[in-house]
C-alpha cells in the first residue's frame, strides 16, 4: 500500500504530523510519525477520522446552484458555474467596483496556496477583505508589546518545567500531545497548576486548580506580582538588565492586594498566597496562557501582566521557564508576523479594501459604503455560526446580491450560499505550512486524487481568471498556478527557494525545524521591542491602542461587577470553551465524532441549576438579548459557580450555534473578537 | 508470547483516539466500537479524582467467553495470545456477552454473529502494535508481555473476577490524584450538595444487557422445559396421563423459541459442540435427550419405569444445566446463588402439584418462598425495586392458593389452582429476568463511585 507523509493543516496547536496509507484510491489508514518531536504518538481522534472525512458521503462533490424560493441545491456543470460567477463579478465591478466584492477567508486550512485568493482578488481589480482575527490577537499584542515577538521553548521543553501554570488553557483537549510533557514534567517531581473557571481533563492531574471568575484574570495577575515583590520573590539582576518600566509596574500592582483581588476574583485569598509563593519560589516556571481567557474586552492588558510575572522572576529564555502562548518561529514564510499583519495596512492601496472588523462581521458588513458589499466569496470558514453574533452575520449575508462558498459540506454558510463550489481535502493538493506550537515546516503531502468533480482552490481561481479575460500571462504574473501537480510544486518551490535548508524533497520525508530556530526561545536575551527590554511600560500600547502604558485591570464590558440592566437581568458567565472533537466547526458531521460527540449540552453547576429548579438532563433555555439556544442541562460538580458552559463549533442546524449569544466587539489590544464577553440567563423549558 | 495491554492513568485523558483508532483498523461500524472510554467521576465530584479506563477485550487467561461458548466458536492463538472469534463457527447466541465482566464481545446485528477486539492479531503477528496502543497520543495504552503478577490493587471501575485479564495498570500517582479547586475545595462541599437528590445519575448509565423483552423467548423456553420435567415427574410418580402429542408438541415449539434469539439459526446445531466445559452445551444436550427418552415413555413404553425414571433424570440434569447457565454469570450485587426461579425447582414443584404429592410441592415450594421473600427483603434494603404488588400476586396465586386450596381438589378447581401455581411462577422467573445483572465496567464505575461518595458522606458526618 502506498504511504505518503503528510501533515493536518488545521489550525490547531498541535499541527500533527502523519503517515497516511493509500489502498486503491482510498484512504485506509492513518500511523504516527515520530519524526515530529511534538506529536510522536500520533495524531487525535479528529486526524485519525479523515479516513471517514474524505470519503463522506456527505462530501459537496460537484458544484451546486440553489434552487430559487427553495432551500435546496441543484448539481450544476462547472461550466455554467464559472460563468455565472464571472458574469456576476463582471457586472458588480462595472456597476460597483470591485471592491463591492467581499473577499472572506478563515483558518479552515492552512498552506502557502491560500495566498492565490487574494492573488486573484488583487487581479479582478480589488476587493472588501476583514482585518483582526477571531482567535489570539489580544495575546498576540500583549507578547509583542512585551516581548517584541511571538516565539516560545520547543514543545518538548516542557518536562524541564518544575512549574507549569496552565492559564485558562485546557491542553488534554486543545493541544493533547502536550500533555505527554506535563505528563513528564510531573514525572520528574514538578507541579501543575491550572487557572480555569472549570475542572478541565487538563486540571485533573494539577495540584491546584484555581476557579477565577470569568474576565477577572488581570486581577489575579496584578495582585500575584503585588505579593511577588512584597516578598522580595524577585530576580533583580534580571529585572536590572533586562526589564523595562518595573517601579512603574511595581506601583500598578500595590493597587492590588491579595484582598481586593479575592474580591475581583472571587479566589479564596489563601490560593493567591499559595499561588504567590509557588511562582517566588519554584524554578524554572512556565505559564502557558490559552486562546480562550484572552477573548474578553480586558484580556491584552491582563495578558500583560501575566507575562510580568515571568519577567520578575526571571523566567524567560531558560530551559523550562517562559511564557506559551504563541510560538510563531515557523512562520518564516510571511512577509509581515502575525498580528501586524492581520491589521488594516496603515496606507490602503487602493486596490485592498480593509474595512471589516472580523469581530464585528455582521455589522461592519451591513455598515459598508461606498460601495457597499453586493457579493461575498467565502472559503475555509463558516462565518454564519462561528464569528461572533450570528443573527447579525446571518442578516449581513441574506443583504448580499450573490454569495458564493467553497466547502467540503453543507455546513450553516454553505446553505446560505446562491453558488457552493465543492473544495478539496488535505490529502487532494500539496501545500506547506508552518505551526504556532512546533517548530516544525511541514509538507501537505498530496495522496489521493480529488473526488467527484472537486477542483482545489488554485484551480478554480486559474479558471475563473481565464473566463474573466485575462491572458496567460498576466495570471502568471500574478503567480496564480495554472492547473495540476507541477504548477503547485513550482508555487511552492518558488516560496521555499529563500531556504536552502527546505526543499521539497526533503519536506517528503519528514518535518524540518524551521530554519533559525531557536530551542529556547529569548535565550540571547535579545528583545525586538522599542527599548530592547522587557517592557512592563509599554508607550506603542498607549498609542496603538489608547490603553495604560502598564497593564492594567478593568471590568469586561460584560460583568456583574458593572452597574448594567444586562447585569441585572443576565446573572450567569456564558463559556464557550473549545473541545476535543471539534476544531471550531469542523469534524462533528462525521459518524466517527458523533459516536463520541452526539449532541450539544450546557454544564451548569448543581447549585445554579438547583436554584433554577432544573434536573439533570432537563431541556433548558439560554438566552439573553440577543438569541437563545434550547439544550439540555449537565450538572458538573467541577465548574464554578455562576457559569455556564456550550462547548463551540455545534452548527445552527445542530442546535448549538453559541453564537446565537454573543456581541460582537473587539478585544482591548490586537483587533481580536470579544466574543467570551457574554452574559446569559438559563431556565427550565416548560 | 502472551501480550498485554499496559495502560498508564496518568496519561490518559480519555481522548477517544484509540477508540477511533479501533474503528479505523477494524472497519467497524462507528456506533459499535470495540473499544470504549469508561470515565470515573464524570459529574466531577470535588476531593475525587476523575480518570479513565480504556477497554476493549482483555484476552484473559482463563477467558470465561472461550471457556463457555457452546459453539467452540473462541480459540487463543499460542503466538500471540489473542481470543479470537472464528465468524464462521459463531451461533450468534450472545452468552459470550453474558460471561465477560468486561462487555467486550459485540453482538454485529448485521452479520448476526458476535465480534470483539481481536487485539489486532494481524499486526501483533507483523511485529506491530494494535492499532489502539500505537495511535495513542500520549502513549497511555501500551502493549507488553503479560505478568501474573501484573496488578497491584484494585483499580476503581475496573471488574475483578479472577480471570487473569491480560492488563496492566499504572495507577495514579500520589499527589496528582485530584486538584484541590478554589470553587469547590474538598471537604467543604455545601451541605446538601452530594445528598440523594443532587446526586445526578451518570449520563452513561446504561440499558442493562439482559432484558426481558429480548430474552422472552429464553424465559419461555426454561418455563417450558420445567413444566415437561415436571409433568414427566408426575406420571412417574403418579401415572397421571398425558397427551404426547400435546407434550411433544409444547418441547418442540420451546426449543424452537430458544433458537429465536441466535443470530445464526441454522448453526444451531454447534450449541452441543462445548459438551465439556459449557453449561449451555449440557443443556442442549441433557433437553434434547430428555425429549426423546420422553417420546418413547410416552409412545412406546408408557409403563416402563426404567425409561420413565431415565427421562426424568434427564429432564432435571436439562433443568440443572438451565440454571447453570445462569449462575455462571458474574454477578455485581449477588443476593443467593439459588434463586426462586431456579427451573430445577419449578420442576420439583410442578412434579409435586400434577402429581398430587403434597410432600413435594410443599418442600419445593417452601424453598422459592423462602428464597423469594429473602430476595424481596435485600432488594428493599439496596433499593432495587421490591415490585410489592407483583410479589404478592405471585405469593398469593403461587404459594397461597394452592396451600389454602390443597393439590386435592378436583376437575376445574384443580386446574385453576394449577394455574395459579404456574402465573406465580412466571412472574417469578420473569423477574429473574428482569433483575438478572451482569457485571460490566460502567456498573463497577457506578457502583465504586457510588462507595467513594458513601465514604465522603461518612465523614462529613463524623466531622
Amino acid at each position: 500500500m502506498p504511504t505518503y507523509v503528510t501533515a493536518c493543516p488545521r489550525n490547531c496547536y498541535s499541527t500533527c504530523t502523519m503517515k497516511v496509507q493509500v489502498d486503491n484510491g482510498r484512504l485506509r489508514r492513518i500511523e504516527a510519525h515520530p519524526g515530529n518531536r511534538a506529536t510522536p504518538e500520533g495524531p487525535c481522534l479528529k486526524g485519525l477520522s479523515y479516513v471517514e472525512r474524505v470519503h463522506s458521503p456527505e462530501r459537496i462533490l460537484h458544484p451546486l446552484k440553489r434552487i430559487s424560493g427553495s432551500g435546496g441545491f441543484a448539481q450544476i456543470s462547472w461550466e455554467e458555474a464559472l460563468e455565472t460567477i464571472a458574469e456576476k463579478l463582471r457586472y458588480f465591478k462595472s456597476a460597483c467596483g470591485p471592491q463591492s466584492v467581499l473577499y472572506y477567508s478563515a483558518s479552515g486550512t492552512k498552506g502557502l496556496l491560500n495566498g492565490v485568493g487574494a492573488n486573484f482578488w488583487r487581479l479582478f481589480g480589488g476587493y472588501t477583505a476583514t482585518y483582526g482575527d477571531l482567535c489570539w490577537p489580544a495575546g498576540l499584542e500583549a507578547t509583542r508589546l512585551t516581548l517584541g515577538e511571538n516565539k516560545h521553548n520547543a514543545p518538548w521543553d516542557l518536562a524541564n518545567a518544575k512549574l507549569i501554570i496552565q492559564w485558562g488553557r485546557n491542553a488534554a483537549e486543545t493541544n493533547i500531545h502536550q500533555m505527554l510533557f506535563i505528563n513528564q514534567a510531573l514525572e520528574n517531581g514538578g507541579k501543575l497548576i491550572v487557572i480555569d473557571p472549570r475542572r478541565t481533563q487538563t486540571a485533573e492531574r494539577a495540584e491546584l486548580l484555581i476557579q477565577p471568575r470569568p474576565g477577572s484574570d488581570g486581577a489575579l495577575a496584578l495582585a500575584l506580582a503585588n505579593l511577588l515583590i512584597e516578598n522580595d520573590a524577585i530576580d533583580h539582576a534580571f529585572i536590572e538588565r533586562h526589564v523595562l518600566g518595573f517601579p512603574e509596574f511595581t506601583a500598578r500592582a500595590r493597587e492590588f492586594s491579595a484582598e481586593k483581588a479575592a474580591q475581583i476574583t472571587d479566589v479564596p485569598e489563601k490560593y493567591i498566597h499559595r499561588l504567590a509563593e509557588y511562582l517566588g519560589a519554584i524554578k524554572p516556571a512556565t505559564i502557558n496562557a490559552g486562546f480562550g481567557m484572552q477573548r474578553y474586552t480586558n484580556s491584552g492588558q491582563a495578558l500583560r501582566a501575566i507575562i510580568a510575572l515571568l519577567a520578575i522572576t526571571g523566567n524567560i529564555g531558560k530551559p523550562g521557564a517562559g511564557w506559551i502562548f504563541a510560538n510563531l518561529q515557523s512562520h518564516i514564510f510571511d512577509a509581515v508576523q502575525d498580528p501586524i499583519a492581520f491589521y488594516p495596512p496603515e496606507t490602503p492601496d487602493g486596490v485592498a479594501r480593509v474595512c471589516i472588523s472580523i469581530s464585528k462581521l455582521g455589522q461592519d458588513m451591513l455598515a459598508a459604503a461606498d460601495p457597499p458589499l453586493k457579493m461575498a466569496w467565502v472559503e475555509r470558514g463558516n462565518p454564519i455560526p462561528q464569528n461572533p453574533e450570528t443573527p447579525t452575520v446571518l442578516r449581513a449575508f441574506r443583504a448580499l446580491e450573490f454569495r458564493v462558498v467553497v466547502e467540503q459540506f453543507m455546513t450553516d454558510t454553505a446553505r446560505e450560499a446562491d453558488l457552493i463550489l465543492p473544495a478539496k481535502t488535505m490529502f487532494e493538493q500539496s501545500d506547506v505550512i508552518g505551526a504556532y506550537w512546533h517548530p516544525y515546516i511541514q509538507l501537505k503531502q498530496k495522496a489521493l486524487e480529488p473526488p467527484g468533480e472537486v477542483k482545489p482552490e488554485s484551480e478554480i481561481y486559474y479558471l475563473l481568471a481565464q473566463r474573466l479575460g485575462f491572458s496567460e500571462a498576466e495570471i502568471a504574473a500574478a503567480n496564480i498556478p495554472a492547473p495540476g501537480d507541477e504548477a503547485v510544486e513550482a508555487y511552492l518551490r518558488k516560496k521555499l527557494a529563500p531556504f536552502p535548508e527546505l526543499t521539497l524533497e526533503k519536506l517528503r520525508q519528514g518535518p524540518q525545524i524551521a530554519p533559525g530556530h531557536q530551542e529556547v526561545a529569548f535565550s540571547d536575551l535579545a528583545f525586538p521591542t522599542p527599548s530592547g527590554k522587557i517592557e512592563l511600560y509599554s508607550q506603542e500600547a498607549a498609542r496603538r491602542w489608547g490603553v495604560d502604558a502598564l497593564p492594567d485591570y478593568f471590568e469586561p464590558q460584560e460583568s456583574l461587577r458593572r452597574e448594567s440592566p444586562q447585569s441585572q437581568k443576565y446573572p450567569l458567565y456564558f463559556m464557550t470553551p473549545n473541545t476535543k472533537n471539534r476544531i471550531h466547526s469542523q469534524f462533528n458531521n462525521l459518524q466517527m465524532i458523533r459516536q463520541v460527540s452526539p449532541a450539544p449540552f450546557v454544564a451548569l453547576h448543581p447549585e445554579d441549576a438547583r436554584r433554577r429548579n432544573i434536573a439533570e438532563g432537563e431541556k433548558v433555555r439560554i438566552f439573553n438579548d440577543r438569541g437563545e439556544l434550547r439544550l439540555p442541562a449537565r450538572l458538573d460538580f467541577g465548574l464554578k459557580p455562576g457559569c455556564a458552559a456550550v462547548t463551540n463549533g455545534w452548527w445552527i442546524s445542530e442546535g448549538g450555534a453559541v453564537n446565537l449569544l454573543s456581541h460582537g466587539r473587539e478585544t482591548d489590544l490586537g483587533y481580536g473578537a470579544a466574543f467570551h464577553d457574554n452574559l446569559v440567563e438559563v431556565e427550565r423549558v416548560g | 508470547m502472551q501480550h498485554s495491554f499496559i495502560f498508564d492513568l496518568n496519561k490518559c485523558t480519555g481522548c477517544q483516539a484509540c477508540q477511533v483508532a479501533c474503528v479505523i483498523e477494524n472497519e467497524l461500524a462507528p456506533q459499535r466500537p470495540w473499544r470504549e472510554i469508561h470515565t470515573f467521576n464524570e459529574a466531577r465530584y470535588p476531593g475525587i479524582p476523575l480518570f479513565h479506563l480504556s477497554l476493549a477485550c482483555n484476552h484473559c487467561l482463563d477467558a470465561p467467553c472461550m471457556k463457555y461458548c457452546p459453539a467452540l466458536a473462541y480459540s487463543r492463538d499460542p503466538a500471540t495470545g489473542a481470543v479470537i472469534i472464528d465468524r464462521d463457527s459463531c451461533i450468534g447466541c450472545k452468552y459470550c456477552s453474558w460471561v465477560c465482566p468486561y462487555d467486550a464481545p459485540k453482538f454485529n446485528p448485521a452479520a448476526g454473529v458476535m465480534e470483539k477486539c481481536t487485539f489486532c492479531n494481524h499486526r501483533l503477528q507483523e511485529g506491530q502494535e494494535p492499532a489502539c496502543a500505537a495511535l495513542c497520543p500520549t502513549g497511555a495504552l501500551q502493549i507488553g508481555e503479560y505478568a501474573e503478577s501484573g496488578n497491584a490493587g484494585a483499580i476503581a471501575g475496573f471488574p475483578e473476577t479472577g480471570i487473569r485479564p491480560a492488563i496492566r495498570f499504572i495507577p495514579l500517582r500520589e499527589g496528582t490524584q485530584a486538584p484541590e479547586c478554589s470553587a469547590a475545595p474538598a471537604g467543604e462541599v455545601a451541605a446538601g450538595m452530594l445528598d440523594a437528590g443532587n446526586f445526578p445519575p451518570s449520563p452513561k448509565a446504561s440499558a442493562a444487557k439482559i432484558r426481558l423483552k429480548s430474552e422472552w423467548t429464553l424465559a419461555a423456553f426454561t418455563l417450558v422445559a420445567a413444566a415437561l420435567a415436571g409433568m414427566t415427574g408426575a406420571k412417574l410418580l403418579s401415572g397421571v396421563s398425558l397427551n404426547p402429542i400435546a407434550f411433544l408438541a409444547a418441547g418442540m415449539a420451546g426449543m424452537g423459541l430458544s433458537t429465536l434469539h441466535l443470530g445464526k439459526k441454522f448453526r444451531a446445531w454447534r450449541a452441543i459442540l462445548n459438551w465439556r466445559n459449557s453449561w449451555l452445551s449440557r443443556e442442549v444436550i441433557f433437553f434434547s435427550v430428555f425429549m426423546g427418552l420422553a417420546a418413547l415413555y410416552l409412545l412406546a413404553w408408557p409403563g416402563s419405569k426404567l425409561i420413565g425414571g431415565l427421562a426424568a433424570l434427564a429432564g432435571a440434569a436439562a433443568l440443572f444445566s438451565m440454571d447453570k447457565v445462569y449462575r455462571v454469570i458474574p454477578q455485581p450485587r449477588p443476593v443467593s446463588s439459588w434463586h426462586s426461579a431456579s427451573v430445577l425447582l419449578t420442576g420439583f414443584c410442578l412434579a409435586g402439584l400434577f402429581s398430587g404429592n403434597a410432600l413435594l410441592f410443599g418442600l419445593a415450594g417452601l424453598v422459592k418462598l423462602g428464597l423469594y421473600a429473602r430476595r424481596k427483603i435485600r432488594f428493599q434494603k439496596q433499593g432495587r425495586p421490591a415490585r410489592p404488588m407483583l410479589s404478592l400476586l405471585r405469593v398469593g396465586l403461587g404459594f397461597a392458593l394452592p396451600g389454602l386450596a390443597g393439590l386435592e381438589t378436583a376437575g376445574s378447581a384443580f386446574s385453576y389452582v394449577a394455574a395459579g401455581v404456574m402465573i406465580g411462577e412466571i412472574i417469578d422467573r420473569c423477574e429473574y429476568y428482569l433483575e438478572l445483572e451482569v457485571v460490566t465496567p460502567r456498573r463497577q464505575m457506578g457502583a465504586d463511585m457510588e462507595k467513594r461518595l458513601g465514604a465522603m458522606a461518612q465523614e462529613r458526618e463524623a466531622v
